[in-house]
């Protein structure tokens, strides 16, 4: 019974991480109509960054809250740069496109960086406390209060702010928005800002409770996954199916096999797609802010 | 032809071929002979010898020291003139330790782009390739590891040079169980999905049970998994004496990250040959309290004036020492000797077949403290048999060797020839 | 009639999809007088007018100005921004968004404070906000949607739907409103209230509206000049009483489906123009 609360532990700690990555890429999704194929080489590339300003400004906090302004600045350029030109091309062009800007942004780290691995030891600390009989990693409990924190800040954010509301607006009714002054191209903009910020919070996590490599990019891998199992119109819906493919991982990891693991969430996934092809929180017509 | 010598960019392959062509397309200038063989990877002026290795995928780090040594003799070989003449192209494709990728790229050396011998893959990669393999006359010498199903049943064209798996297993699970003195030693072990990871899971675990104590857990860790809690926490629970672990760099971090993130300390580790890397042990400095790989190769800066040469050699490339004081370093390095000593022997027409020959005769290859030394016979292909445990030394990150290959010389049971473990004790070594 | 360009003024309009002349040299200016109505059978181009002067689509030929200045060229949020409002004629609200902040986004354009500066939320930006918001309440109050400033706009019945949708453009402050059928689907009652909404506020304020209706009584009612499209084509633009009696307008529209006014609202024609912004760079 201990073991199985910890792995439920470990699974939604691993999960909200997933669903910080999920919920960027239904912001970016919902108001552009683009999904972002190189949302997880956001992740790595802020990994990165993390190590290179740890190493530069001598310490960890404020690498952190360099990396959590310079990466959304980078999100901001990557569409003025690269995806708003491609705005109104054939889809298949744009989705290319993000696909060709992962695979770029992955060769930079590589040149960057190489291919060892790196350590970011940052403020978060590595021990476990024990609840009784059930041992929790510390570093589980702060990233779950951490991506609490950052979904009720993007939740406010999302419904109470004025670029909040804009956002839904371009996402819901575009040209009713355009033709009511509303300027698409900079909401955009700050959807991939804010996405880009939420993959740089991700990031912050995984540098910290992971190793920095290159693989962290593959996370998207998995970060889809949770976007269609919670319905890719939805932002709710990109947590609980983040949350969802990180406990479900976890028990598949601990009761079978870590490669049982990633045939168990793709099962769910078709399992999904065949009963509730709009994912479980998705709407089929209006879409849910 | 000069390749450039860190070759991460992805892009330079395509340019290296290209080049390559076009370099065996207008090479017949000046040279002592006018032999040449483009369906064996010999022109006038120039020898193609192929490689597959992981230069930007999970395992880099592993390989991209063996891809650094192989190439860092043959540019000295080059400095000095080549080979009875002919200059050494070393074309290096990326396989990112994908099993397709790996295929593909040894597929092209068999035919398209010739190669007059070939070295790389990963075990798996191996496995992909190994009925191939047997079916060409392309001679493969070595990787870092050596598949089972490379040597099972025997192919005359594959020559081992990593130690074996069964060879580590033999010589860790003997030493770590006299290290701590147990009579009845718990043990876990990990490995990566790959069929070398299977296959020292399993002999460790039918060791240790011939030392009398039990294999309390194996764990499976996938490349790539972003951390290995529920391994962490199993370890955490489970309190084995000892770990005895397989895998690559970048998932023994994650999974030091883990079981620190559990509270897990002072956990002796006892690793396959691959994980004879500083960086593992320093990712989570509580967790162990000593950590041992066991291998059959030495570093150069561990090996004395035996590494004196290989250090100069990878200087002149511009290599950093964190690419070349590796074990991984010193195999490809070797690797590349005895793929020149044959090529050396055959003489002024050197083809795949001339070159097999060679390495069949090829007998006691002097290494010093670098290897044991390299033999073959045309039915044997284990070209290194030896391993020795590494110490991890904290304070200097650097790895030490405990005793002679010859110490632990009766721990092995030459099992690919063999194919049995029962000559095997636990009191093995000297 | 006289005519004034600094209103909306088209030259030479042409629109072709493929073969099809959604709309063939057409060319007219509006008067000076308040509201005008464009009207025509189903596929006239009317819709596709609209959007031309929105910027939503971009003409084959022709030139639209309002104002004395091209609207050619502009991107669709800057000529809504030089005050051209819309309504369209299947609604374009958010659902689960309140009235209020369904109406607020016409409000955005008025907004001084800089993107980064408003996410920030700081005293300029959050004494702005509350300007606007209070501004929206007069127009709400105007359209008799006050008592229902928070509630969810899908538990609404459609004929407030539609206020709302005109209350998001009458906050905009625009000098030309255009109404896309703003009438289709509602009763009588209905139809005379908003009648009336559109008329108090033309009154008190400088605007100039132009509609495009099918029910012939409400466009006799409120409209002093009409302009009539046939298959692309302007054929008749004048007085209700001129447009009535012109045995063009008779043939093609009039004769035929004077008593017609109730037809359904084509359900593909927003996503269809919806296609058209996105391949318009937005
Ligand atoms: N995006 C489009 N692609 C192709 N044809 C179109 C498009 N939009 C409108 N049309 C055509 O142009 C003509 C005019 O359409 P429209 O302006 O919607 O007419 P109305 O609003 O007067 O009913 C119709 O024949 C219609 O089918
Ligand atoms: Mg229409």
């Amino acid at each position: 019974m201990a073991s199985f609360i910890q792995d439920i532990v470990s699974g939604i700690a691993t999960g909200s991480i997933y669903g910080l990555v999920a919920i960027g890429l239904v912001l970016v999704y919902k108001s552009t109509g683009v999904f972002n194929f190189a949302h997880g080489e956001f992740v790595a590339l802020s990994a990165f960054l993390l190590t290179s300003l740890t190493a530069a400004l001598g310490a960890g906090w404020l690498a952190i809250v360099a990396v959590l302004v310079i990466v959304p600045i980078l999100g901001v350029l990557v569409h003025y740069l690269i995806i708003r030109p491609m705005m109104g091309k054939p889809l298949l062009a744009t989705v290319m496109t993000t696909i060709g800007l992962g695979l770029a942004l992955r060769a930079l780290i590589l040149i960057l960086y190489g291919p060892d691995p790196r350590q970011f030891d940052g403020p978060i600390p590595s021990n476990a406390v024990d609840i009784g009989s059930v041992r929790i990693a510390v570093s589980d409990l702060l990233t779950i209060g951490i991506a609490v924190v950052c979904l009720l800040l993007f939740g406010l954010f999302f419904t109470r702010s004025s670029l909040g509301l804009q956002m839904r607006a371009v996402a819901n009714q575009m040209e009713a928005s355009i033709l009511s002054g509303v300027n698409a191209s900079r909401i955009y903009a700050v959807a991939f800002g804010v996405g880009a910020l939420l993959a740089a919070v991700a990031g912050v996590l995984l540098a910290s409770t992971s190793v920095v490599s290159v693989q962290l990019s593959n996370l998207a891998l998995i970060a889809f996954p949770a976007v269609i199992i919670g319905g890719i119109s939805s932002v709710q819906g990109a947590i609980v199916g983040g949350i969802l493919v990180g406990v479900l991982e976890k028990l598949a990891e601990a009761y079978a096999s870590q490669q049982a693991a990633i045939a168990v969430v793709y099962a769910v996934l078709l399992a999904v797609l065949l009963l509730r092809p709009q994912g479980i929180l998705g709407t089929r017509e209006a879409m849910r802010a | 032809m000069k390749i450039n010598s860190t070759f991460g960019r992805t892009a330079a392959v395509p340019a290296l071929v290209g080049g390559l062509l076009l370099a065996s397309a207008c090479g017949s200038s000046s040279s002592s002979s006018s032999f040449s063989s483009p369906k064996d990877g010999v022109s006038a002026t120039e020898i193609t010898i192929g490689m597959s290795s992981d230069v930007t995928g999970p395992a880099a780090s592993n390989y991209l020291p063996y891809t650094s040594g192989v190439k860092a003799y043959f540019d000295a070989v080059n400095g000095k003139g080549g080979i009875n003449g002919r200059k050494v192209n070393v074309v290096v494709l990326d396989d990112q330790s994908q099993a397709p990728k790996g295929v593909s790229n040894y597929r092209r050396f068999v035919t398209q782009t010739p190669a007059l011998a070939f070295t790389g893959l990963n075990s798996t990669q191996q496995s992909a390739v190994a009925a191939q393999s047997r079916a060409n006359n392309l001679p493969f010498v070595g990787s870092i590891v050596t598949g089972a199903d490379m040597m099972k049943p025997f192919n005359k064209n594959f020559y081992s040079l990593a130690c074996t798996y069964p060879d580590q297993a033999e010589v860790a699970v003997a030493f770590m169980v006299e290290q701590l003195g147990l009579a009845a030693p718990r043990i876990m072990t990990s490995q990566t999905p790959v069929a070398s990871g299977n296959e020292w899971a399993s002999v460790v675990k039918e060791l240790v049970q011939k030392a009398g104590g039990t294999l309390v857990a194996n764990h499976v860790t996938e490349y790539g998994a972003l951390n290995e809690d529920v391994f962490g926490r199993d370890v955490a629970d489970k309190k084995p004496d000892m770990l005895i672990a397989h895998g690559a760099t970048s998932t023994a971090q994650v999974t030091m990250k883990s079981l620190a993130k559990f509270g897990v300390k002072n956990l002796p580790i006892g690793t396959a040959a691959v994980l004879q890397d500083g960086s593992v042990p320093a990712t989570a400095p509580g967790v162990v309290n000593s950590y041992y790989a066991f291998n059959c190769y030495t570093a150069p800066g561990a090996a004395g004036a035996d590494g004196e040469p290989l250090i100069a050699a990878a200087k002149a490339a511009g290599l950093e020492a964190k690419v070349y004081d590796r074990p991984e370093f010193t195999q490809g390095y070797t690797i590349a000797m005895v793929m020149a000593k044959a090529i050396e022997g055959a003489g002024d027409r050197p083809t795949r077949d001339a070159v097999q020959q060679q390495l069949d005769k090829l007998n006691e290859l002097d290494n010093g403290a670098l290897s044991p030394a390299v033999t073959f016979s045309p039915d044997d292909h284990v070209g290194i048999a030896g391993v020795r445990p590494y110490k991890y030394n904290p304070s200097s990150g650097a790895f030490e060797p405990v005793g002679e290959f010859d110490d632990y010389a009766g721990c092995l049971t030459n099992y690919y020839v063999t194919r049995s473990l029962d000559s095997w004790n636990k009191d093995c070594i000297k | 009639m006289a005519a004034d360009s600094r209103i909306l003024a088209v030259e030479n309009l042409t629109v072709t999809f493929g073969g099809v002349h959604a709309l063939n040299d057409v060319s007219f200016t509006l008067s000076a007088r308040r509201i005008a109505a464009v009207i025509g059978p189903n596929g006239a181009g009317k819709s596709t007018l609209f959007n031309c002067i929105t910027g939503v689509q971009r003409p084959t030929r022709g030139t639209v100005t309002c104002g004395g200045r091209s609207l050619l060229g502009q991107r669709p949020h800057q000529i809504a921004r030089q005050g051209i409002a819309r309504t369209f004629q299947n609604l374009a609200l958010l659902p689960e968004s309140t009235v209020e902040e369904n109406v607020l986004l016409g409000r955005y354009q008025h907004t001084r404070t800089g993107m980064l500066a408003g996410m920030l939320r700081g005293p300029r930006a959050r004494r702005e906000e509350r300007e606007q918001r209070e501004y929206v309440g007069g127009i709400l109050e105007d359209c008799g949607l006050a008592p229902l400033r928070y509630e969810e706009v899908r538990s609404l019945p459609y004929g407030v739907r539609k206020k709302v949708e005109l209350a998001r453009a009458l906050v905009q402050d625009p000098k030309l409103l255009l109404l896309d059928e703003p009438m289709a689907g509602m009763d009588s009652r209905e139809k005379a209230e908003l009648s009336d909404l559109v008329l108090r506020y033309v009154d008190d304020h400088d605007v100039n509206v132009l509609m495009v209706e099918h029910d012939m009584n409400v466009i006799m009612g409120l409209a002093e000049e009409i302009v009539v499209l046939d298959f692309g084509r302007k054929i008749a633009h004048g007085t209700p009483g001129e447009v009535r009696n012109d045995p063009l307008v008779i043939e093609a529209y009039l004769g035929a489906e004077f008593q017609s006014t109730e037809e359904d609202a084509p359900e593909h024609e927003l996503a269809q123009s919806t296609q058209q912004t996105r391949q318009a760079g937005e």
